[in-house]
């Protein structure tokens, strides 16, 4: 029989994804939003974790012929990816209790 | 005389440069080149936010290493060299060893045993020497494989590619 593999999710990948929302943005401009929450220093090798995972993918940038500098990298969450944020998200919520529910 | 116009100075060159050579292409596609990209665009003056400007891309290129770390790990076992390198490991420490039998053998005419075990006392073992070279073998030829392995070029060369 197949063994279904279950997809994790982290509370940072979580995140981005949901400040890349329906749109395109670039890394530094994720980090700009995040309010600190996203580190400047970890956000593409967090970014490319979930790109391996399937929950975003990327594409450089388009630039005018002979502009200088290296093209950036502009990232977008997959549907796999919404998917999988929407179902930790009812789970989340399905499991949290209030704390006067857990006694 | 007027001079030539000088290239524009742009942040992060030689990084880009060393990485492209050390890293697979979309090792440096993903980790490394847009925080080299996103370096090249920082304008401010901030000394802290230069600072984790370069601190992303050494994070970018530490991550890359770590990546083709494991991915050479990771074939090196799926391509079976593990039991090609165990295979070698064993066949060079029983040679040395046999070598060593053999000219003990010889030891009623030249006295090899006492040169020998005055030999052995201050080198490693026979199987540490046959680690070492078969490692030493092994890390030469990636070495020269890395060398000689002709590099795709990156569509999205831009400066770098240019003024090199």
């Amino acid at each position: 029989m197949d063994e279904l593999k279950t997809a994790s999710m982290s509370a940072t990948e979580a995140l981005l994804l949901d400040l890349m929302g329906d749109g395109e943005r670039f890394g530094l401009e994720l980090v700009a939003t995040s309010d600190g929450r996203i580190k400047r220093g970890s956000v593409y090798v967090t970014l490319t974790r979930m790109e391996a995972k399937g929950f975003v993918e990327s594409r450089q940038e388009e630039r005018p012929a002979g502009a200088i500098g290296l093209p950036r990298r502009l990232y977008k969450a997959t549907p796999y990816g919404a998917t999988v944020r929407q179902a930790y998200q009812s789970l989340r919520q399905a499991i949290s209790l209030r704390p006067a529910e857990a006694r | 005389m007027a001079r030539a116009p000088r290239p524009p100075t742009v942040r992060g060159r030689w990084m880009a440069a060393a990485s492209r050579r050390l890293f697979s292409a979309e090792s440096f596609s993903l980790l490394v080149e847009p925080a080299i990209a996103d370096l090249q665009i920082e304008n401010s003056g901030r000394i802290a936010e230069r600072f984790d400007a370069y601190r992303t891309v050494w994070v970018g290129m530490a991550a890359a290493c770590d990546d083709g770390v494991a991915r050479r790990a990771r074939a090196f076992v799926r391509d079976n060299e593990l039991v090609t390198l165990a295979a070698l490991v064993l066949l060079h420490a029983a040679h040395s060893l046999w070598m060593v039998v053999l000219l003990l053998g010889l030891d009623g005419r030249v006295h090899l045993k006492r040169l020998i075990s005055a030999g052995l006392s201050e080198l490693p073992t026979p199987g540490v020497l046959a680690v070492a070279s078969v490692v030493a073998l092994y890390a030469g030829r990636a070495l020269v494989m890395r060398l000689l392995a002709t590099r795709a070029p990156s569509p999205g060369c831009s400066v770098v590619r240019v003024l090199e």
